[in-house]
């Protein structure tokens, strides 16, 4: 039996008393009906001493660590005791409900290492007696909640369960007054009694025999997530071997074959075929991969002589200057979030930025973008098993913050973006951009070379989490999850992040990297070992020995420590004269590694486990057998309907009723400021932020695009921005995709970056493409990427996609598909950001210029959307005079003739114009019969003029003296004079019959942009 | 002058401190607390003339922002950080490191908790010099720097008053009042207090970043400003420390 002792913190300052937050006070208010008559929450530490300790020496040690360790000797003071005295002790005496909140057994608990280890720094000063060992620590939560009525357990049981944990890596367990029982000491020691189980077990599947049912029941059992045709490849290489699998090579192949990690879907060869509006096939297309042909064909046929790498590495890599490459790569992690929206999205922002450590790069700016549920969607509403937009949410904006924050990375960008389709599939991305000096990564791993994984160490988390993602949400996969929650396969593709093992790791690389310490790298991520060293030795052939992998505890056979998807590791091939000074390395910096075999040269992948093989698999077949898919895509053309106005709305007068819409439109949370989840990112770390996330004299103006100053001391610039727009996808996936490129390059554009010097990244997240017409909207958004980046001569360095988002009901068999959505990411390269401007007004009496035309787009705007629909006609980038503005505006930006500029994006003309206005604390005055405008002269309304959604417009403001060399430098592009900035608080548009038909304080839209989100 | 910035696990506004101490003219020795410790230790503390411990997350915040690692300097640095402290060679700490320092109980019973607001927050705040005469606030009166933390809310003991002149710096409005709350005073600290010394004035910890604003391009609104090729406000906090420590 093992010592466990606990320990409290309790509070010494009485005018500090550990209440819950706010929210979750709100949150047990409104649950219970009633208010809490008190609500705490107190940190526990469960300790547990070496089996050999004297009771009296655990006292000691134990009283020790919380003096010394646990408590803050300002504020806090503890009481603790053996684990069965403190918790009957704490059921006699106590008044209130009780909530014992811990993660579940298995799960990583990074506060209970740091301790153990802060525990070791005590017990090595030896200044005193000598203190037991301390083996492990979980850490809990207690939180005591009373009410002038107690609800019953039950009741209190759900509340916790709903606000207090996620049960997916959380459990917990509720006490009523003086309810002491055993429980809870058996609570706390089930911490303990985890990872016990006989490992080494190898099983060998029955598959060259098997029928084709037979195939498909060891696919689905399996979560291999492998399909009939990939299943017969498998089982024809068994019969030419004359063997049955063994379970870790089927595992290594339906990993290496994973949508996630082979994109089948995008190499597919695919028969595309388009009919029109009276249903006539207009076009037949044979596509020899969307990928090849939309994506890397334009990319090689632009021929940038500055791209280092585009598509082979981890991230995209572009040359910054002569000395130094700058790397970028956005990433999604959608079905882990849904699941657990902190953990999920966590890990992914910590996985992208492992993909740029794998560029060996040092990661220097993130970008984040988010789509959720509409935040109104009623209870009522939410399926069984989905989380309310609000907590995925919450979730969400706080796994980022605690990842980039702990890294040290500043999120300079983003986007959130709230829609019904999203309520089950919310999407997660996370980007990073690294900076390393040119020709710095090597990618030489050579026969000989040492197998060396880095950083955390291997548990049973994430195991299948890329099989996983090729699986849609709801029905069996939720059912298993809760049902089998630690042990159940579903509820495993979960991860917990621990960002300061991967600062640590990262710190370490950039010392390996400076002193050329390794031959080639890569990070573990979907797939876990398996996809790493499997890629890395993909030409060479690999030995490797799992029993060597170091495990966070015991009990994980062969094949999970192979596809674990445990966080923060990285593998490297060393070569065997470098391993000392690496290992010595590594030790300074605090980082494990382990030398788990060698590069052979033999192209088989061979796997042992205590020396005996477990598994072995020809590299040419991993890598080379997977069939390549076939599919069948239909795109059906929709004839564009007029949008209705409300009928309500024909009533009021016009400046009031367009009072009325705007101020709802800059409330809508899709436009509505994301002040308060910028902020709870650092976006100054590094101090290389040179335009940040909030502009204007409040700092509280909507940016268009970061810039960041990567070389201190240099001029050169980095403009990072985003373009996404799923609504636009519910009318015509080709004009959504198109509209999203044109957004990144204005935004870039707006703050003074230029065209030459710009790549894209694509990451598509789309439904089923096993759906005909599914598959047939991802080839129309596949399309616009091909057409547009050849247009604007702009080549894609990297990309992601995620399909099947989509959710089944499990009640009602339903299908959900969120809207086909394409987030493109720019990054820009400019030579002096000092040039770089805001869009934030700046000056009274400056004149107010737009650039581009405005056409009557108003299908799928915000002001369709503010009166229910999404009909209208779809905005379309007209390629040729966006390419002249975008060069125009690059250059009056870069003359110095431009003090503020501002996209025209979500909510047009009049959104834009507002944000700049209350950006920089001024008014505004403009005139609609000034704005250049192309189309039926019967739909030249103000609606249009206000709110058409154009892309590829700018709004640009000019001192009155650089008039004319600002109306020269646009030469050749459409520009028009539109208004002036006025210093008092006013915004005034005068409509085409010269009436006013807006005139409202310029604050009073601030509020009602500044209203909060959820 | 060398300057030792320490770091660990988890320390993460190195780069830029590194920076703003050669900006101020120093030489640099960026090192790891573990290349400090243990028998075969090859880097002295005594050698160095400054210490500064930049921001971050030291062990993740773990058991509370700057407790482990200041635990680290009380346990394996020893006597040398002691002798260090004693010898008055500036030491400056700032965010994490101002936790650090403050934990490790080098300003007296002064403490640092998670904001008020419950959450972390980035943003740039007004700064007033209300009386501090150390030796890092020579011709400082206000400055405007940004914080980026979740736990700076400065917490004093309950016995005992902080004397005033160990305040370095208070949270300010744009007109300079030291009283106003959030968000001029960002994370709820008890005087507006963002920034403290020890009783000699040789070792400083704040929460706001001075390394964040050592040139005219961080400022956050440089481009309603006229253009010039200034230096940023914190730049003058690592100069008075290497002129002092150079005297």
């Amino acid at each position: 039996m093992n010592m466990l002792y606990c320990v409290e913190l309790l509070p010494r300052v009485a005018d500090l008393p550990p209440v819950v937050s706010e929210r979750l006070w709100a949150d047990a208010a409104a649950f219970f009906d009633t208010a809490p008559r008190n609500f705490e929450r107190h940190a526990l530490y469960l300790l547990e001493f070496e089996e050999s300790a004297e009771p009296e020496k655990v006292r000691q040690a134990a009283q020790r660590a919380a003096e010394s360790l646990l408590s803050d000797s300002v504020t806090q003071t503890y009481r603790g005791g053996p684990v069965e005295e403190y918790f009957s002790e704490l059921g006699r005496e106590n008044a209130a409900a009780l909530i014992v909140a811990a993660y579940r057994p298995g799960v990583t608990d990074a506060e209970g290492e740091s301790t153990r280890q802060g525990y070791a720094v005590l017990s090595e000063a030896g200044d005193e007696q000598n203190l037991p060992a301390l083996v492990r620590v979980r850490t809990a939560t207690l939180y005591r909640l009373d009410f002038e009525i107690l609800p019953p357990a039950p009741t209190l049981n759900r509340f916790a369960r709903r606000f207090l944990v996620n049960e997916l890596v959380q459990d917990c367990i509720t006490l009523l007054p003086k309810e002491g029982d055993e429980r809870l000491a058996a609570f706390a020691q089930a911490q303990f009694n985890f990872g016990s189980k006989a490992t080494g077990t190898v099983r060998t599947v029955a598959l060259r025999e098997a029928g084709n049912e037979e195939l498909a029941q060891i696919s689905k059992e399996g979560l291999l997530a492998l399909n009939p045709e990939e299943m017969a490849a498998i089982q024809t290489y068994y019969q030419n071997e004359d063997r049955d699998p063994t379970d870790i090579e089927l595992e290594t192949l339906a990993q290496t074959w994973s949508e996630h990690c082979v994109h089948k879907t995008f190499k597919a060869l695919i028969d595309y075929s388009e009919q029109n509006a009276e249903g006539e096939t207009t076009t037949r297309l044979e596509i020899d991969g969307l990928f090849k042909t939309y994506i890397a064909d334009p990319t090689y046929k632009l021929n940038k002589p500055w791209i280092v790498s585009a598509f082979v590495d981890n991230a995209g890599v572009i040359r910054l200057d002569p000395a130094w490459d700058v790397s970028f790569k956005v990433e999604t992690h959608n079905h882990p979030s849904a699941l657990e929206p902190f953990g999920g999205a966590n890990t992914g922002l910590g996985g992208v930025i492992r993909d740029v450590m794998a560029v060996s790069a040092k990661p220097i700016a993130a970008t984040d973008v988010f789509c959720f549920g509409d935040p109104a969607t009623l209870p009522e509403s939410i399926p069984a098993d989905v989380l309310p937009p609000a907590r995925v949410f919450q979730g969400v904006v706080d796994g980022v913050r605690d990842y980039g924050n702990k890294m040290g990375l500043p999120t300079v960008n983003g986007a959130i973006l709230f829609d019904r389709g999203f309520l089950a599939n919310p999407l997660v991305f996370c980007g990073t951009v690294g900076l390393a000096p040119h020709g710095s990564h090597p990618r030489n791993q050579a026969v000989g070379d040492r197998i060396v994984v880095i950083g955390g160490r291997t548990g049973r988390d994430g195991i299948h989490g890329a099989t996983f993602s090729s699986i849609e949400l709801g029905g069996d996969a939720l059912e298993t999850e809760t049902a089998e929650a630690t042990g159940g396969k579903a509820a495993s593709v979960v991860q917990i992040g621990n960002p300061i093992e991967e600062k640590k790791t990262l710190d370490l690389l950039l010392k390996a990297r400076d002193r050329r310490l390794y031959n080639a790298i890569t990070d573990c991520g979907a797939g876990g070992l398996s996809s790493a060293v499997g890629e890395m030795g993909a030409d060479l052939g690999v030995r490797m020995e799992l029993s060597r992998v170091p495990l966070k505890y015991a009990g994980l056979d062969p094949w999970e420590i192979w596809v674990s998807e445990a966080q923060e590791r990285m593998v490297l091939a060393i070569s065997p004269d470098k391993l000392p000074e690496f290992m010595e390395l590594c030790q300074v910096e605090g980082v494990e590694a382990t030398d788990l075999g060698e590069f052979t040269g033999d192209g088989l992948l061979s796997l042992f486990y205590n020396d005996q093989p477990v598994g072995q698999l020809k590299m040419q077949f991993l890598h080379n057998g997977l069939p390549r898919r076939h599919l069948t895509a239909t795109w059906q053309d929709r004839a564009p309907r007029p949008i209705k106005r409300r009928a309500h709305y024909e009533h009021h007068r016009p400046y009031q009723g367009y009072n009325v819409v705007l101020q709802r439109i800059l409330a809508d949370p899709n436009i509505a400021s994301k002040e308060a989840v910028i902020r709870v990112y650092d976006h100054e770390v590094q101090g290389g932020t040179v335009i940040k996330p909030l502009v204007g004299p409040g700092h509280d103006g909507p940016g268009d695009a970061a810039i960041i100053q990567p070389l201190p001391g240099s001029t050169k610039g980095l403009v990072i921005s985003n373009g996404i727009n799923p609504r636009y996808s519910l009318l015509d996936p080709y004009h959504m995709a198109a509209c999203a490129i044109d957004e990144a390059v204005r935004n870039a554009i707006a703050v003074g970056a230029n065209l030459d010097r710009m790549a894209l990244l694509d990451n598509f997240c789309w439904g089923n493409p096993n759906d005909p017409a599914r598959l047939g909207e991802l080839v129309r958004a596949a399309l616009a990427c091909r057409d547009f980046a050849l247009a604007f001569g702009l080549p894609y360095i990297s990309g992601k996609d995620s399909l099947n988002n989509e959710f089944r009901d499990p009640t009602t068999g339903e299908r959900t598909a969120i809207p086909g959505t394409l987030l493109i990411s720019a990054l820009g390269v400019i030579d002096d950001f000092t040039k770089a401007v805001t869009m934030d007004l700046k000056a009274e009496g400056n004149l107010l210029y737009i650039a581009g035309r405005t056409r009557p787009e108003l299908g799928a705007s915000y002001y369709a959307k503010y009166h229910g629909q999404v009909e209208g006609e779809v905005p379309k980038v007209e390629a040729g005079s966006a390419l002249r503005t975008f060069r125009a505006v690059t250059k009056a930006i870069r003359q110095g003739l431009v003090r503020s500029c501002h996209d025209l994006s979500e909510g047009g003309l009049a959104v834009a114009a507002a944000e700049m206005a209350f950006a920089g604390g001024l008014g505004l005055r403009y005139d609609l019969t000034r704005v250049p405008y192309i189309g039926p002269k019967s739909d030249r309304t103000n609606a249009t003029l206000l709110f058409s959604e154009t892309p590829s417009r700018f709004l640009l403001e000019v001192e009155p003296a650089r008039r004319a060399e600002f109306e020269a430098a646009m030469a050749g592009s459409v520009v028009a004079l539109v208004g002036t900035v006025l210093a008092d608080d006013e915004y005034t548009v005068r409509g085409l019959t010269t009436a006013t038909v807006l005139r409202v304080r310029s604050s009073e839209l601030k509020r009602a942009w500044q209203t909060p989100l959820i | 002058m060398r300057v030792l910035i320490l770091r660990t696990a988890g320390i993460n506004c190195d780069a830029e401190m590194v920076t703003a101490w050669q900006l101020a003219g120093a030489e640099t020795d960026l090192r790891h607390i573990n290349e400090l410790t243990g028998p075969d230790a090859t880097i002295r503390l005594d050698d160095y003339g400054i210490l500064a411990i930049p921001g971050g997350f030291a062990y993740g915040d773990d058991l509370g922002a700057g407790k482990l690692l200041a635990n680290e300097l009380i346990y394996r640095l020893k006597e040398s950080f002691g002798r260090f402290v004693e010898s008055g060679r500036p030491v400056l700490g700032v965010c994490n490191g101002f936790q650090v320092l403050a934990k490790a109980g080098l300003f007296g019973p002064v403490t640092l908790l998670p904001n008020a607001s419950g959450h972390f927050e980035c943003r740039w705040v007004g700064l007033q010099n209300t009386g501090n005469a150390s030796l890092f606030m020579q011709g400082i009166e206000k400055l405007y720097l940004p914080v980026a933390h979740g736990e700076g809310r400065v917490v004093l003991g309950s016995e005992t008053e902080l004397p005033p002149e160990q305040i370095a710096l208070r949270y300010a409005d744009p007109e300079g009042d030291t009283e106003k709350g959030y968000p001029w005073n960002p994370n709820g600290s008890v005087g507006n207090i963002a920034g403290v010394t020890n009783k000699s004035g040789t070792v400083l910890g704040l929460m706001p970043h001075p390394e964040r604003f050592v040139s005219n391009w961080q400022h956050p609104h440089w481009t309603r400003l006229p253009k010039t090729t200034g230096e940023g406000d914190g730049l003058k906090i690592f100069r008075n420390a290497v002129q002092y420590a150079a005297s």
